[in-house]
C-alpha cells in the first residue's frame, strides 16, 4: 500500500492547529481526516480504522483517554500518537499503559518536525 | 636556735635590759641621794664648827687645847666632806658607765629584733606567693627548703600538705568518675530489668501514626490508639485477624507485589502509595512502613507503621492538576505562534528586515516553550515524581527521534550533524528520561555552535557501558566557569549574547536526570573549540 493511501486520522479541538498539521502532513502525499472531539473521532474510527491516530487528549464530549478505552474495548489494532499539550508524568504513563507509540507535546516542536516525528507509526 | 626561742629570748633579753636599767638607776638614784644627805650634814656640820669657831675667837678664848680640838674637828669634818665628794663623783661615773653599756646593749637587741622580724616577713611573702599557686590549682608547686628553722619546717609541711591535697582531688575525681559510671549502669538496669516493656507499649500506645504489630503470618497481636482511630476497628476486634482486613482494590498491583516480596523477604518496606480500607468502607491514602524484626525467641513478628496522607494526597493532587493545566493553557496558544511563524519563515517572498522580525519571535515562542518543559519537569523532579521505568532501548533509535525532535532548530541553525551508532546498540533504560536528556544536549549543541559548525552524536558501548556523546565545534564553556555547569541557571558568559534564548535549565536537569536512570555525565570543553558531553549509562 502505497503512501498516498495511507489515512491518518488527527482529533484536535483547536481549529488552526488542526488545520496546520493537515496542511503539513498532507505534503507527504497522506490521506488527513480532521475530527473536532472525541465522539466524532470514535464515529470515525468505527467507520473505518486509519492506519494512524494522531490524538489530543483535551477535547470536549470525550476526550482522548475515552478514545483509547473505545479502541480498547473494540480491541482495534490502530497505531496512536499522542499529540498534546499535556505532559504530566500520569497522563504519559497512561498513554503507555494503552500502548500508545509516542507522546507529542504539541509547543515542544515545530510543525516541520511532525511528519518526521510521526512517520515510522504509519501502519 | 628556732624563731620562737629566739623572739623569745630577744623580748626577755629586752625586758631584763630595761629592768636592770630601772634597778641599776634606783639604786644608785639612792646611794646618790644617801651620799647627798651625808655631805649636806657634814657641810652642816661643818658650817655649825666654824660658826662655833668664830664664836669662840670672837670671846676671846685662846686655850690652845681648845683651838686644837676645834682645828681637829674642822679637818674631821672637811676631809668627811672631800670623802662624800669623791663618793659622789664616782657613783656619778659608774652611772654614766652603766648606762651607755645599758644603751648599747638595747641598741644591739633591737636591731638583732629588727632583722628577724624583716626575714619573717620575707619568709610570710614567699608563703603568700605559693597559697596563691595552690589557689589557682598548680599543686605541682613546692616551697623551697633552705632554712632549718620554722619556716624551713613550714615549708616543707606545706610542700607535704599541697601533695596530700594534690592526691585527694586525684582520688576524688577517680572516686566521681567511679561512682557516674556505677549510676549509669544502674540506670541501665533498671531500664533494662524493670518494666521496660510498660515504657515502650506507653511511647507505642501515644504515637499518632498508626502502629500494628503481627506474627508472622500476619495474624495481629497489638495495635495502638492511632491505629484503630485511622481504620474505624476496636482493638478488640482484629485481635487475631490478617493484616489484609485493609487491604482495597486500589492499591496499584506493583505496589502490593513489592510488599508482599519484602515481608516474605524479611525486608524494610516502604510506600506512599497503598490504599486501604476502613471498617466503614471507606478509603484511605496511607504512608506505610514495615519493619520485619526477629524476636529472641524462634518465631518473628512484624511491625507496621501507617500514616493517614489523604488530605496530603488530594492536596498533591490539586497542585499538579493546577500546574498541569496552567501549563496546557499556556502551551495551546504558544504552539499557534510558533508553528504559524515556523510556516511564515518557510515562504520564501519576504523582505529580509521582516524575514527576521519573524525568526526573532520565532525563537522567542521556542525559548518560552522551552522554559516551560523545563519548569514542568524540574517541577517533578524537585517534587520527587519522577522516577526511572526501564525497558529495553535501542539507542540507535532514541537518537533518531531525538535529531527528529530538534529538526527546526537544525534546519535554522545551519550546521552540520552526523549521527554515528551501531543499529543493534541498546540498554535497559527509561526511554522517555533519556530522549530528554539528549534533547537538552542536543539542543544546547545547536544553540551554542556557529553556523557552519558541526555536531556528533554518537552512542557506543564501552566495557559493561553504553557511552553515547554530544560533540561540537561551539563556542565552548570558559574554564573557570566549567565547575558550576550543573547548577540551575547557570549560563556560559560567552554566549549569554547570544540571540539564542538559553534557560540555564538544560544542564541542570541532564545531571538530574542521569542520576534517576543511573547514568552519569562527563565532559570536555575548550572555548572557542567546542564541547564534548558524554553520559554513561550501565548497559
Amino acid at each position: 500500500m502505497s503512501i498516498q493511501k495511507k489515512v491518518i486520522l488527527i482529533a484536535e479541538d483547536d481549529e488552526a492547529l488542526g488545520d496546520m498539521m493537515r496542511q503539513v502532513l498532507a505534503r507527504h502525499g497522506v490521506d488527513v481526516t480532521i475530527v473536532r472531539n472525541g465522539k466524532e473521532a470514535i464515529a470515525a474510527i468505527d467507520r473505518k480504522q486509519p492506519n494512524l491516530l494522531l490524538l489530543d487528549i483535551l477535547m470536549p464530549e470525550v476526550d482522548g483517554y475515552g478514545v483509547l478505552r473505545h479502541i480498547r474495548e473494540k480491541k482495534y489494532v490502530i497505531p496512536t500518537v499522542i499529540v498534546s499539550n499535556l505532559s504530566s508524568a500520569n497522563d504519559q504513563e497512561t498513554c503507555r499503559e494503552f500502548g500508545c507509540k509516542a507522546f507529542i507535546v504539541k509547543s515542544d516542536i515545530d510543525d516541520s518536525a511532525l511528519w518526521p516525528a510521526i512517520e515510522k507509526y504509519i501502519r | 636556735m628556732t624563731i620562737s626561742q629566739r623572739l623569745r629570748l630577744s623580748s626577755l633579753l629586752n625586758v631584763a635590759l630595761v629592768a636592770l636599767f630601772i634597778l641599776i638607776s634606783f639604786s644608785l638614784l639612792i646611794r646618790f641621794q644617801e651620799i647627798r644627805k651625808t655631805t649636806i650634814n657634814v657641810e652642816q656640820g661643818v658650817e655649825q664648827q666654824m660658826r662655833d669657831l668664830v664664836q669662840t675667837l670672837h670671846e676671846g678664848t685662846e686655850k690652845p687645847s681648845e683651838m686644837a680640838e676645834i682645828h681637829e674637828r674642822i679637818s674631821t669634818m672637811l676631809q668627811g666632806s672631800l670623802l662624800a665628794r669623791d663618793q659622789e663623783m664616782s657613783i656619778e661615773r659608774q652611772f654614766t658607765i652603766i648606762v651607755s653599756i645599758l644603751v648599747f646593749l638595747i641598741t644591739v637587741v633591737a636591731s638583732g629584733t629588727y632583722s628577724m622580724s624583716a626575714s619573717i616577713s620575707e619568709a610570710l611573702n614567699r608563703l603568700e606567693e605559693s597559697t596563691k599557686f595552690i589557689v589557682e590549682g598548680n599543686y605541682d608547686h613546692v616551697l623551697p627548703v633552705h632554712q632549718a628553722d620554722e619556716f624551713g619546717r613550714f615549708s616543707h609541711a606545706f610542700n607535704q600538705m599541697t601533695e596530700r591535697v594534690k592526691e585527694a582531688k586525684h582520688l576524688l575525681e577517680q572516686r566521681v568518675r567511679e561512682r557516674t559510671a556505677e549510676l549509669e549502669e544502674a540506670y541501665r538496669q533498671v531500664w533494662e530489668k524493670s518494666d521496660s516493656a510498660k515504657k515502650f507499649q506507653k511511647a507505642v500506645e501515644a504515637s499518632t501514626e498508626g502502629i500494628v504489630i503481627c506474627d508472622e503470618d500476619r495474624n495481629i497481636l497489638y495495635v495502638n490508639r492511632a491505629w484503630e482511630q485511622q481504620t474505624g476497628y476496636r482493638a478488640s476486634e482484629v485481635f487475631g485477624k490478617r493484616t489484609s482486613l485493609l487491604k482495597s482494590q486500589k492499591t496499584k498491583s506493583d505496589v502490593m507485589e513489592a510488599l508482599e516480596r519484602a515481608i516474605n523477604e524479611r525486608r524494610e518496606f516502604h510506600s506512599r502509595d497503598i490504599v486501604n480500607r476502613r471498617k466503614d468502607g471507606s478509603e484511605y491514602n496511607a504512608e506505610l512502613t514495615i519493619y520485619p524484626a526477629r524476636s529472641e525467641e524462634e518465631k518473628g513478628f512484624i511491625v507496621g507503621i501507617q500514616k493517614d496522607i489523604t488530605s496530603w494526597k488530594i492536596a498533591d493532587r490539586m497542585k499538579s492538576d493546577f500546574v498541569s493545566l496552567a501549563s496546557h493553557q499556556l502551551r495551546t496558544p504558544l504552539t499557534e505562534i510558533r508553528w504559524w511563524l515556523a510556516s511564515l519563515i518557510q515562504k520564501s517572498s519576504m523582505d529580509p528586515k521582516t524575514r527576521t522580525t519573524i525568526e526573532n519571535a520565532h525563537r522567542a515562542a521556542v525559548g518560552m516553550a522551552e522554559t516551560i518543559r523545563a519548569m514542568l519537569m524540574i517541577t517533578n523532579l524537585e517534587a520527587g515524581e519522577v522516577h526511572s521505568d526501564a525497558t529495553k532501548v535501542s539507542v540507535n533509535d532514541v537518537l533518531t527521534d531525538t535529531v527528529l525532535m530538534l529538526s527546526g532548530i537544525r534546519e535554522r541553525r545551519g550546521v552540520h550533524l552526523t549521527v554515528e551508532c551501531p543499529s543493534d546498540l541498546s540498554l535497559e533504560t527509561d526511554e522517555r528520561l533519556l530522549k530528554e536528556i539528549l534533547s537538552c544536549l542536543l539542543s544546547n549543541a545547536y544553540k551554542y555552535t556557529p553556523q557552519n559548525g558541526s555536531i556528533v552524536l554518537s552512542g557506543k558501548r564501552a566495557g559493561g557501558n553504553v557511552t553515547i556523546t554530544v560533540a561540537d565545534t561551539g563556542y565552548g564553556i570558559p574554564v573557570s566557569e566549567q565547575s558550576r555547569i550543573a547548577e540551575k541557571f547557570f549560563r556560559g558568559s560567552n554566549v549569554q549574547s547570544l540571540k539564542e534564548a538559553g534557560t540555564g535549565l538544560g544542564l541542570y536537569l541532564v545531571y538530574a536526570l542521569s542520576r534517576i536512570i543511573g547514568g552519569s555525565v562527563s565532559f570536555v570543553s575548550t572555548e572557542n573549540a567546542g564541547t564534548s558531553f558524554t553520559l554513561t549509562l550501565p548497559a
